[in-house]
């Protein structure tokens, strides 16, 4: 076939340029280090790539979360752990203060450091974060949450609302706990019931804080030791329990021993001391009541002093009580902190998930747009072989004419 | 035999030869000129002269220079540019969209992962002044990469018109040219009876040259004059006379050139026509690529804003307000109604987008033809709906039309409705203050701290803040209510917008000054009178198991309704059908006398459940039906653009091959070969020594006939 030498020449510099073109192809994705430049390499990988990079910088985010979340409950663990210290040491101070040995005086030392350490817990409860909100004000994080009233006890500002940070694609977890679920949702008495005593009592019986069986529904009792019918000295001390609609539950006559169990609708107590004829205790269901409240109060009967036997029974009476509901805020304040320490678990596994679920996409990721270095810098070899031997063709056909050799 | 007629014979060889060398030399001359076909030299034997003992040659003659051409290859190769010029065209501009949508610097997909990045960030902390900077500053980067990728669109746009412009210039310099040529070409004939080969070739060069801006068609006239019809078979040039091509915006339009015939009478828009060249490319790259990605940029730039609009509005922010519009709503501001400037109608359209899953990235043509109007989707030109009457309203794909009026009317009056082609210019931040950002739920459900059971309300979705009990005047819903447990199983729902409801406690046991009795020897019924003496008012008092109480002075909305603790409940909506635009389930084991309380989330500036929801859209499904989230719908844009890209790569490559094929087949055949041409410079000149040989020869003999006679 003729080849015309425009059409020659022609052929040969298109033949380089090609190589050229290749070449700067591979270049390109050698000095990217991808393998898809631009979606047209490869549209269907190319979709797949934003989707992919989006779900790993989800994933990025989630990882991002966890440990804003991880700070926020470290934060409030370390916060909670204080608490306890507070609770244990108030503790002590009031077996010591329910202690006989101890004079008025000595009560109002002892009054003098729970009020230091009310402050303290107070102060605790409190707390805030590094942005200022307050870590137990619920969803109301710019209110202080706790307050003391002019007249006594506690208000909380706060709510109970709970936040939620996105861990996982479906998981959220809670990074904080409302003042009203540490601090306010204690259940006064043993949990089921309450017990306490008239302040008229005139004798100085002294109730235990009792047991609630699985039948106790919630009702309110009182029970009454019933006036005496004679003069004799010996007449056995009777009682009755009525209900808050009057009604007898155990009817009035029941002798009364001070070690005898005192047992009805699920209530299990005992009286020690000396209860009189006509005084009565009352048991009623366990209500919430701030434990800030419960220990200004204790404090206030400390600094108040007991001048007789009852006032004396009557403290051995709320030191019990109290007793019982520091327990249960303690008991609250531990719970809460294990559940902190299950939530920081699911952290440190959903972390691994994350991770996991990042790398593997990465890996994907990887595959479907990162370049094979090896592969591709023996392609650039050949490449350059290509435009060497193009160009050499090149040069060696140039020279050639019968012109040469007229 | 006479050595006069040898001379002769060989006078017409040393003629004949020099005239060959000359081609030849003309032919080494023009070896690299564009369009050149090699020419030779026909030769033939002059007729003989008839002799007795007879017929005697009389040498050789020149009939003609002829050019070596074929008309099929030609028009081959002309046709193959055509098609090549108009893909590398579509694909040149294409791949500059290609590589601007998937540039990790660049392109729409990290702007808007980092945007949701400072969503999370919001949710992690939303009272932070901080993150809630961060995220309106995102959202801010986010509206500016929509504004720059439209931007470059529109960069495209008018680069095309441009081109365009200097294109239709070269179309009508080559067509006068053409029709020059016809001309020298006519007269050249006229003179000499013989093909003028350069003139030819140089027209087939300015034909190609035509080619490679627009398709054309060609015929040549008996007389040699070359005819060229474009687009849809206008006469771009006949014989000596040249028409011309014209740029005029689009009648709807006036940022689009649109290509013109300026025929005799009116202009004829050809632009849809034209199906090669580099015109054809651009004006495919303007309907198949610009177009629609733009388009589909704008419909993602809609949803986004719709979406993230719609859950911002489920929210409460720091101020206590309601969520207001985060993004600028598009659904007004998007759609464009463009009358023709044709016009006679006096039609007045609001077009409205009413559901953005449902929107195409296609644009409609409202038409009147025959009486009555038409909606066409230009997409697949499936009409979508007729009508007559007024006024009238349209609701399709997403979109709704009011027409309002339309009393003069003329065949032929339309209207081009583009429904997102604006929106990603128009996509901004409406959302000014930082502490407007609604981070927080509006609606809070909280158990009465006195409750005696366990039971747990919450708030489990947010549906609609528009029903009345979201208007607020006086900072509560309207109104706030409480779940009242009448007994262990069974609640009543209260509307508590007067005096609040409050627990008492039964026998206040917690106030130290109780007494139980009155006096202290009064036997009768002494916990009643524990109760009744508590030293608070006793108007306020609320005995737990007595339905009467406070509680019972406010109005009941629903119930009683059974509650069982082992399934829990559903208390908004209410088993009753109330919808308050809110769900609340309620769990555990309340007891009676319970009370829950749902009222409005004020100073709730650490709740992060709206903010939650919010960066929770990043991967759910809120485009194209339901079927794609955000970046499924970008990562499909992507791709359709690099398919079309990649399509286009492919095929002009392919079209490249046929277009060296076909040149090769031509070059070969009309091409200078210089060696071939050496070969022949050696022939002719050995042809010529041979004929200077000859006439030396016959020198030669009369040289010896005439000393025969001198001696």
């Amino acid at each position: 076939m003729r080849v015309s030498s425009n059409q020659f020449q022609q052929v040969a510099i298109d033949s380089m340029l090609d190589q050229h073109a290749k070449l700067s192809k591979v270049q390109q994705q050698v000095a990217t280090g991808r393998r898809i430049v631009k979606p047209s390499d490869d549209p269907v990988a190319s979709a797949k790539i934003v989707k992919m990079s989006d779900v790993i910088s989800n994933v990025e985010q989630f990882q991002h979360n966890i440990t804003t979340a991880r700070a926020k409950l470290n934060l409030e663990e370390g916060v909670l752990a204080n608490v306890i210290d507070v609770f244990h040491r108030l503790r002590e101070l009031t077996i010591q203060a329910n202690n006989d040995s101890q004079s008025s005086e000595t009560r109002g030392f002892i009054a003098e450091e729970m009020g230091q350490l009310l402050d303290e817990v107070v102060g605790l409860a409190n707390s805030t974060d590094s942005n200022g909100e307050f870590i137990f004000a619920g969803n109301k994080g710019h209110h202080k949450p706790f307050s003391g009233k002019s007249e006594g006890g506690f208000e909380y500002h706060g709510d109970a609302g709970q936040r939620f940070i996105a861990i996982g694609p479906r998981r959220q977890i809670a990074v904080n706990d409302s003042g009203t679920d540490v601090f306010r949702e204690i259940r006064d008495g043993n949990g089921k019931f309450n017990v306490y005593e008239s302040p008229n009592n005139l004798g100085d019986g002294i109730i235990d804080p009792g047991v609630a069986t699985s039948q106790y529904a919630g009702g309110t009792y009182a029970i009454v030791f019933d006036q005496r019918t004679s003069i004799d000295p010996n007449e056995p001390l009777t009682y009755s329990v009525i209900d808050d609609k009057g009604n007898a539950v155990v009817a009035p006559g029941q002798i009364y021993g001070p070690d005898d169990a005192i047992e009805f609708g699920g209530v299990q107590t005992f009286i020690r001391g000396e209860p009189k004829a006509g005084d009565y205790f009352v048991v009623r269901p366990s209500f919430h009541q701030d434990v800030f409240t419960s220990i200004q109060q204790y404090i206030a009967e400390l600094r108040h002093g007991q001048a007789t036997d009852a006032a004396h029974a009557q403290l051995h009476n709320h030191t019990n009580q109290f007793l019982n509901g520091l327990d249960q805020a303690l008991g609250r304040t531990l719970e809460v902190r294990a559940n902190i320490g299950a939530r920081q678990n699911a952290l440190d596994s959903q972390e691994g998930i994350n991770d996991a679920l990042r790398i593997q996409m990465k890996e994907i990721l990887s595959e479907v747009q990162d370049l094979d270095y090896g592969e591709a810098v023996s392609r650039l070899n050949l490449k350059l072989t290509g435009l060497e031997a193009s160009q050499k063709a090149f040069t060696r056909v140039q020279g050639i004419s019968l012109f040469n050799y007229l | 035999m006479s050595g006069g007629d040898l001379l002769g014979i060989s006078t017409s060889g040393i003629l004949a030869s020099q005239r060959a060398l000359s081609t030849a030399g003309h032919n080494i001359a023009n070896a690299t000129t564009p369009g050149y076909s090699r020419q030779r030299v026909d030769m033939a034997a002059r007729p003989p002269q008839m002799l007795g003992n007879g017929a005697l040659g009389t040498g050789v003659i020149v009939n003609n220079v002829e050019r070596v051409y074929n008309e099929f290859l030609t028009s081959e190769v002309r046709d193959t540019t055509s098609m090549s010029k108009y893909l590398d065209k579509t694909h040149e501009y294409t791949s500059q969209v290609d590589n601007m949508l998937a540039d990790p610097q660049a392109g729409l997909a990290p702007t808007m992962s980092s945007f949701f990045d400072a969503v999370n960030g919001l949710a992690n902390e939303p009272s932070s002044t901080a993150a809630r900077e961060v995220m309106l500053a995102a959202s801010h980067n986010l509206a500016d990469r929509f504004a720059y990728l439209n931007t470059r669109f529109e960069n495209l746009r008018e680069g095309a018109n441009k081109d365009i412009r200097a294109m239709v210039g070269e179309v009508n310099q080559l067509a006068r040219g053409i029709a020059d040529i016809n001309k020298a070409i006519v007269r050249s004939q006229e003179v000499s009876q013989r093909a003028p080969n350069d003139l030819l070739d140089q027209r087939d060069r300015l034909v190609q040259q035509l080619a490679e801006q627009i398709n054309v068609n060609v015929t040549v006239q008996d007389d040699g004059r070359m005819n060229v019809f474009v687009g849809n078979g206008q006469t771009l040039v006949v014989g000596d006379v040249a028409s011309n091509l014209v740029v005029a915006p689009n009648e709807h339009d006036a940022s689009r050139m649109e290509v013109l015939f300026a025929g005799t009478g009116s202009n004829i828009v050809i632009t849809q026509f034209l199906s090669g060249g580099q015109l054809g490319g651009l004006a495919k790259f303007r309907n198949e690529v610009l177009d629609p990605a733009q388009n589909e940029l704008g419909r993602i730039a809609l949803g986004i804003s719709k979406s993230f609009n719609e859950q911002h509005h489920l929210g409460m922010d720091l101020n206590n307000d309601l969520g207001g519009d985060f993004f600028v709503p598009l659904d007004k501001l998007s759609p464009e109604v463009m009358p023709s400037i044709n016009n006679k109608g006096d039609l007045q359209l609001r077009a409205e987008i009413t559901d953005t899953s449902k929107l195409t990235t296609s644009n409609y043509s409202l038409y009147y033809r025959k009486g009555e109007y038409e909606l066409l989707r230009l997409d697949d030109s499936k009409v979508m709906a007729h009508f007559k009457d007024f006024p009238q309203t349209i609701e399709t794909d997403g979109i709704k039309l009011d027409i309002l009026r339309g009393s003069s009317m003329q065949e032929g009056d339309r209207y081009m409705i583009q429904p997102t082609r604006r929106a990603s210019d128009l996509f901004a931040v409406q959302l000014q203050s930082v502490d407007k950002i609604a981070a927080a739920s509006p609606v809070r459900a909280e158990a009465d701290i006195d409750n005696l059971g366990s039971g747990k309300i919450k708030i489990t979705q947010i549906t609609d803040t528009t029903t009345p009990i979201f208007n607020m005047a006086d900072g509560e819903l309207r109104p706030p209510y409480v779940v009242r447990f009448v007994d262990d199983r069974h609640f009543e729902v209260l509307d508590n917008s007067g005096k609040p409801v409050k627990v008492k406690l039964a026998a206040l046991a917690d106030d130290p000054n109780i007494s139980l009795y009155n006096d202290k020897h009064d036997k009768s019924n002494p916990t009643r009178q524990a109760a009744k003496s508590a030293g608070h008012a006793q108007e306020e008092h609320h005995e737990r198991n007595d339905n009467n109480a406070t509680a019972g002075a406010l109005n009941v909305v629903v119930g009683p309704i059974e509650y069982d603790p082992r399934k829990g409940i559903e208390v908004f909506p209410t088993p009753g059908g109330m919808a308050q635009g809110f769900h609340v389930r309620l769990d555990g084991t309340p007891k009676a006398g319970d009370l829950f309380r749902v009222e409005f989330n004020s100073d709730a500036s650490s709740d992060n459940k709206n903010a939650l929801a919010m960066a929770d859209l990043q991967t759910k499904r809120v485009l194209m039906d339901g079927k794609s989230d955000y970046a499924q719908t970008y990562g499909q844009l992507v791709s359709r653009i690099g398919s079309k890209s990649h399509e286009l790569d492919v095929n002009s490559q392919a079209q490249k091959l046929l277009l060296d094929r076909a040149t090769e087949e031509k070059e070969s055949a009309a091409g200078v070969n210089v060696d071939e041409e050496a070969a022949n410079m050696v022939r002719y000149q050995n042809q010529y020594q041979a004929n200077a040989q000859v006439i030396a020869t016959a020198n030669r003999v009369l040289q010896i006939l005439m000393d025969t006679f001198h001696r």
